[in-house]
């Protein structure tokens, strides 16, 4: 009973080829003479275009009375109808108006990110709070614009992005057009001065654009990602520029996804790799952070950045002498960066090598005098290697670019200490405790300093140290050695315990050597803590 | 005079219902799964003896205004005296972002007031005077009562809708208030229902309120974890929304009638009455002529306004291919087909209508289909083109929502309705979806 016939032979199915930018303005032209009632239709282009397409239209539809509207910043009162009235009050004999820039009302909006470019599956969850007060107004005044304006063609210009954000924001709206015309930017204009930002400038200030900024920046990008004939290798780089937006946004995952799509389009493209391996940096994905770092070095072994995050990953994973051979590429490439010197100080001071740490600092220093890092590491280089005053002097450099650093000033009294300037050693933990309570080292410090001449002082500090991490053995074995000092013995004996249990290897010759011990060397429970048979005294 | 083409790009616009017993009307009940609303909603009001409250709901620009406003005419000949409105757009009452059950109330209220000017409105203005203070207070308008003419008096109630529309900011305070009224409000509003009826004309014996565009209600919480306004409207308050003494046709989202509230729905009012796409493709398939044909009639009925008699298929349109690719390309939805025509009319100079215009348009269309679907829905567009069933969940409802997946009902031989989805015709050439359905 069917007829096959009626199927039609020709291939509707297939895409033909986009109209020219003229084949789509005549197009246009036509449906802006046609309307004769109240109409809508859509144009997407850039605002550069839609400006030319507005000079031309007028002066091809002069019999038409125009005119634009032409929004710089958010539509007043989110009310477009109330605009349009008023322009229309002023002008009624108006049969065409123009509209453009109503992409200002929007970037304030988060929801306009999660539509047009998050792939994360919350969309489904819409829950519709935030949707911009300008899509409720064009929904619902969707009929009122219609009885209100009924002569009136009203011609949105808009980017391509609010195109996607109509058609699920105001669907009702959108719905009643009478058509949708595209003019992308023309292939040829790939040094278009916008887009020559994009492609040749490092944005990396995207970390200090306010949010809606960001949101403009990210919009454009897609708009121009999602134009026909981009060149694949600029579809690479806007994505990676997309990438780093989203870092900016602390949305590592999206962020991943754009240098992943990047890679699939351009596998060789090293930058994306390399992001890609920060990216993961972030989320803690160890493996697939060095793993990436490694195929942007196969690729470009030239850029010295990879190989500082590659051995800046190993150094944080604990991988100090291969992070060294790393630094080593990086500075060898660039020897004027003062954070491959810093880096590889710090995997050399873990590996014990002082001097060479010494004089990893003082190039990164020779270079950057202001490098706070720098001056702190120093300070601990230098404790280590016994130059307590240098190492006060490091740390004071550091206080000077960041007068508030606690743990500078934790370390600073350590020094002190070590000189014997207790006064002094306290001042500066006290100051540290000022400025975070929080803080066991500082507590512990000032305790370590409270000891010979203080005990009870002491024992009051190291308890509060105790009270904020019961980890630390030092800090158990040197309220031990207060509690003995005053004769407490129950006391320093179960201390001693803690200690013990936390790190027997190392407590065990201190305490059988232990002047403070002295008295308890015939106890029966203090040999017997030494040879690991006591009890804990986890309580007395 | 403008030119041919020129006339019939505009009479192809998407904007107007049609009114009852315009010439532009075909009639498709029996290519949209015998989907009637004079017998389906209609005959139940006429026949039934006591007051009736249903559903009517369908894919958005697919009918259901004409249908409502036919069905308006149908009962006014059927001894009832009917009460249409629009509750949203069309200086309607309610914002669509944000509505809840008073704004209803307070609509039907409205209009009802303004329609039976010959009922006595005392109950329902007194009801009115004892809010008045805590309003004022609120919304900061002037709404008086004494001293006025009647008249004058029913027009303060459409200054409070329009202040509940108006003020986003006011519009939570002022439903605080009358929240707890709205049973009085009911009651009351039955007492001047049941003055009207006594007072309706000689040839009237019976009261309908059709309440269209409900369904362009966007599903929001009012707050965080609350339940959505849709539940709170069309479950939660059911019993007030069946309470007003008169027959009722509420119109209700597409999205509810698929949700897993559909059966808690089912049992509160029945079965909704479901406006279907036109067939014009079988369940297997197949162009289906008599639904090819009466998209075709769409076209001509409304062509022929301008250019009575011309041959769509030779004068209008190149061929009857390019004519029939248009048809089907649409998936049986009218506002779609008007969409498709007027952009193909935007790539012609001169009429007739070349296959490349038409293939122009659907290129278009077919692209903001593609843009419409997100990432992670093609498998599930994939998966309807092969089973033609939906599941009741979220991803599902916002695909009928945006029309990417479309519904048909066609009655079989054995008297039986066979319902099913597809996918919009437009999608099956989408590249992601082909990957998709090859995936499968």
């Amino acid at each position: 009973m069917t007829e096959p016939i009626l199927e039609p032979d020709f291939d509707w199915e297939a895409e033909p080829a986009p109209p020219s930018f003229e084949e789509e303005y005549q197009a246009l032209r036509r449906a802006v003479r046609r309307a004769q009632g109240f109409g809508l239709l859509f144009v997407q282009c850039s605002p550069a275009i839609g400006h030319d397409l507005i000079h031309r239209l007028q002066s091809d539809l002069s019999d038409k009375p125009a005119d634009v509207i032409s929004f710089t910043t958010t539509v007043p009162g989110n009310n477009l109808f109330r605009a349009v009235r008023q322009r229309l009050d002023e002008h009624p004999d108006l049969r065409i108006l123009f509209i453009q820039g109503l992409e200002y009302s929007l970037f304030a909006y988060e929801d306009i990110q999660r539509l047009s470019g998050w792939t994360s599956a919350e969309i489904y969850s819409c829950s519709w709070q935030g949707v911009p007060p300008l899509m409720q107004n064009l929904n619902w005044l969707r009929e009122d614009f219609r009885d209100n304006f009924p002569q009136v063609c009203l011609v949105f210009l808009v980017p391509r992005f609010l195109v996607d954000y109509l058609v699920h924001r105001a669907p009702d709206f959108f719905d009643w057009r009478s058509g949708l015309f595209e003019f992308p930017n023309p292939v040829t204009t790939a040094d278009h001065p916008s887009r020559q930002v994009w492609l040749a400038e490092h944005y990396e200030q995207y970390g200090t654009m306010p949010a809606a900024e960001r949101r403009r920046h990210l919009l454009e990008l897609q708009d121009l990602l999602a134009e026909p004939g981009q060149p694949v290798a600029n579809q690479g780089r806007l994505l990676v520029e997309l990438g780093k937006i989203f870092m900016a946004d602390h949305n590592y995952a999206e962020a991943i996804a754009r240098y992943e799509q990047a890679i699939v389009l351009v596998p060789d493209y090293s930058e994306a790799w390399y992001r890609l391996g920060i990216a993961h940096a972030h989320l803690g994905n160890y493996e697939a952070e060095i793993a990436s770092y490694d195929q942007a070095l196969m690729l470009n072994p030239q850029d010295a950045s990879v190989w500082n995050s590659r051995g800046y990953a190993l150094f944080e994973s604990g991988h100090s002498a291969a992070a060294i051979a790393d630094f080593d590429r990086a500075i060898a490439l660039n020897p004027h960066n003062d954070k491959f010197w810093s880096n590889r100080g710090a995997a050399l001071g873990t590996l014990g090598q002082f001097q060479d740490a010494m004089r990893a600092y003082e190039a990164a220093l020779a270079i950057n005098p202001n490098n706070y890092n720098v001056w702190f590491d120093q300070g601990v280089t230098l404790f280590y290697l016994g130059r307590y005053e240098e190492a006060i002097a490091s740390y004071e450099r550091a206080l000077a670019i960041n007068p508030e650093d606690y743990e500078a000033l934790t370390n600073r009294g350590a020094a002190l200490w070590q000189l014997d300037r207790l006064e002094q050693a306290i001042a500066s933990c006290d100051q540290a405790i000022a400025l975070n309570p929080d803080y066991d080292e500082a507590w512990a410090t000032r305790a370590h300093v409270l000891a010979d001449s203080s005990p009870e002082a002491a024992i009051a500090s190291y308890e509060q140290a105790l009270a904020i991490n019961p980890e630390n053995p030092e800090v158990w074995y040197g309220q031990a050695c207060c509690y003995a000092q005053q004769g407490l013995m129950d006391l320093a004996l179960d201390r001693l315990s803690h200690a013990l249990h936390l790190d027997r290897d190392r407590y065990a010759p201190l305490a059988q050597s232990e002047k403070d011990f002295q008295p308890l060397q015939q106890h029966p429970q203090f040999q017997a803590l030494l040879a690991g048979r006591g009890q804990p005294l986890l309580e007395s | 005079m403008a030119d041919l083409i020129t006339q019939i790009y505009n009479v192809v616009d998407p904007f107007e219902p049609l009114q009852p017993g315009d010439p532009a009307y075909v009639d498709c009940r029996d290519v949209r799964g015998d989907a009637d609303v004079l017998r389906d909603l209609g005959r139940e009001i006429v026949r039934s003896q006591r007051k009736t409250c249903q559903l009517f709901v369908g894919h958005r620009g697919g009918g259901k205004s004409t249908e409502l406003l036919r069905l308006k005419a149908y009962l006014e000949t059927q001894g009832c005296f009917v009460v249409y409105f629009a509750a949203i757009g069309d200086s309607g009452d309610m914002d669509q972002e944000d509505v809840q059950y008073a704004d209803i109330l307070l609509a039907c209220t409205r209009h009802l007031l303004e329609d039976l000017r010959q009922a006595d409105p005392k109950p329902v203005l007194n009801w009115l005077r004892d809010r008045l203070q805590s309003l004022q207070a609120i919304a900061q308008m002037e709404i008086r009562l004494d001293g006025l003419p009647i008249e004058g008096q029913i027009t303060q109630f459409a200054k409070l809708t329009t202040a509940i529309r108006a003020v986003p900011s006011q519009r939570q305070e002022i439903r605080k208030q009358l929240d707890p009224h709205t049973v009085t409000l009911l009651s009351a509003l039955n007492e001047f229902i049941a003055d009207a009826r006594r007072k309706l004309p000689a040839d009237k014996d019976r009261l309908v309120v059709l309440v269209d565009n409900l369904d362009r209600i966007v599903p929001s919480p009012a707050m965080p974890n609350e339940r959505i306004n849709l539940d709170e409207i069309y479950l939660d308050r059911s019993d007030q929304l069946r309470g007003l003494d008169c027959h009722l046709v509420y119109t209700v989202p597409i999205s509810m009638v698929y949700s897993n509230r559909a059966a808690e729905l089912t049992n509160t009012y029945g079965d909704p009455t479901i406006l279907p796409m036109i067939m014009v493709r079988t369940l297997d398939g197949q162009v289906y002529p008599p639904g090819l044909e009466r998209m075709k009639a769409v076209l001509a009925q409304r062509v022929w306004q301008v250019a009575p008699d011309i041959h769509l298929e030779t004068a209008v349109f190149e061929t009857v291919e390019v004519l029939n690719a248009l048809c089907l390309a649409s998936g049986g939805h009218v506002r779609e087909l008007l969409l498709l025509t007027q952009e193909a009319i935007n790539y012609t100079d001169q009429l007739p209508i070349a296959a490349r215009a038409v293939q122009r348009a659907l290129s278009r269309l077919r692209d903001s289909y593609r843009r419409t679907v997100q990432t992670g829905q093609w498998s599930l567009l994939a998966a309807v083109a092969q089973t033609h069933r939906i599941a009741n969940n979220d991803a599902h409802r916002d695909l009928l929502f945006r029309r990417c997946v479309l519904e048909y009902r066609q009655v079989q031989p054995n008297g039986m309705e066979q319902c099913w989805y597809d996918v919009h015709p437009l999608i099956r050439a989408i590249p992601e979806f082909r990957e998709a359905l090859e995936a499968l």
